[in-house]
């Protein structure tokens, strides 16, 4: 498989080097659980092999007792992508646009990095109405910043 | 859970690292076959850094959400500017800016003060 050199290159921004073989094997070991779907599908391959890696990334360094920020940990493209931030201004432009429970949640759980479980027992509401509520709120915060390519 | 559209609503939460093992594992599967939450992962995933950075570039001691300073006018019009913006971009509708703003601006203190929250 030639995705593997690619996975196992950003991983390398994320754990130990010698962490590196133990994310990359879990991170097959998923796979292959998966193989039936990831057949299916198998252009997004290595987007998906992406996005599991950095969370397998995630488990190692929290299994050893280091607390990565899952906000802040990306395996970004190189180049011109790998410190991308949504602006500030806009971003807080944009929040003030959201339904107020869906703003809420988006503080709590993105901003000052509280666990869906936590929110929703302050809310008293249902854990899943909480991921609910970020989900569709993330998904209205990005359309209300997305820039078109030409701005006339 | 078997519903896709409610697995497709754990993106952030599986980005975030908040779910059970065996619901991320079940999310992993679903992702595997879902197109729509793999192009997402990338826009999520900068949107969680940018909110993140907000908080640390405001470092704010501990209040109860009561004892909120409120933010002054100008940034509060700064902000109006940058919303005009915001939703001509973001909406398709052809409602001018101008009817917009004064109803979001009803919003902008609590978004700002907000962010002090402890």
């Amino acid at each position: 498989m030639r995705l593997v050199p690619v996975l196992r290159s950003r991983l390398r921004r994320l754990v130990p080097p010698d962490a590196v073989d133990d994310v990359v094997q879990s991170t097959i070991a998923t796979a292959l659980a998966n193989k039936d779907v990831l057949e299916e599908n198998e252009g997004r391959l290595l987007a998906w092999l992406l996005v599991v890696g950095r969370h397998r990334a995630i488990d190692w360094l929290r299994q050893r007792g280091r607390r990565p920020d899952p906000r802040l940990l990306a395996l970004d493209r190189d180049g011109d992508h790998a410190h991308r931030v949504v602006d500030r201004v806009l971003l807080e432009a944009a929040l003030a646009l959201l339904p107020e429970h869906q703003r809420s949640v988006i503080l709590d759980v993105c901003v000052h990095g509280r666990s869906a479980a936590q929110v929703a027992e302050d809310h008293q509401v249902p854990v899943g109405t909480v991921r609910s509520r970020l989900h569709y709120g993330l998904l209205t915060l990005r359309r209300l910043i997305e820039t078109p390519n030409d701005r006339s | 859970m078997t519903d896709p559209d409610q697995l497709c609503e754990l993106l952030p939460s599986y980005l975030l690292d908040d779910l059970d093992a065996e619901v991320a594992r079940r999310f992993e599967r679903h992702l595997a076959s879902c197109p729509l939450c793999l192009v997402r992962v990338e826009p999520t995933q900068e949107l969680l850094r940018g909110l993140a950075a907000a908080n640390a570039n405001q470092p704010a001691p501990r209040r109860r959400r009561g004892a909120l300073l409120l933010v002054g006018v100008a940034p509060g019009l700064l902000l109006g500017t940058v919303l005009g913006v915001a939703l001509a971009r973001a909406q398709t509708s052809t409602q001018a800016p101008s009817m917009v703003l004064p109803l979001r601006g009803q919003h902008l203190s609590g978004s700002l003060a907000v962010y002090r929250k402890a």
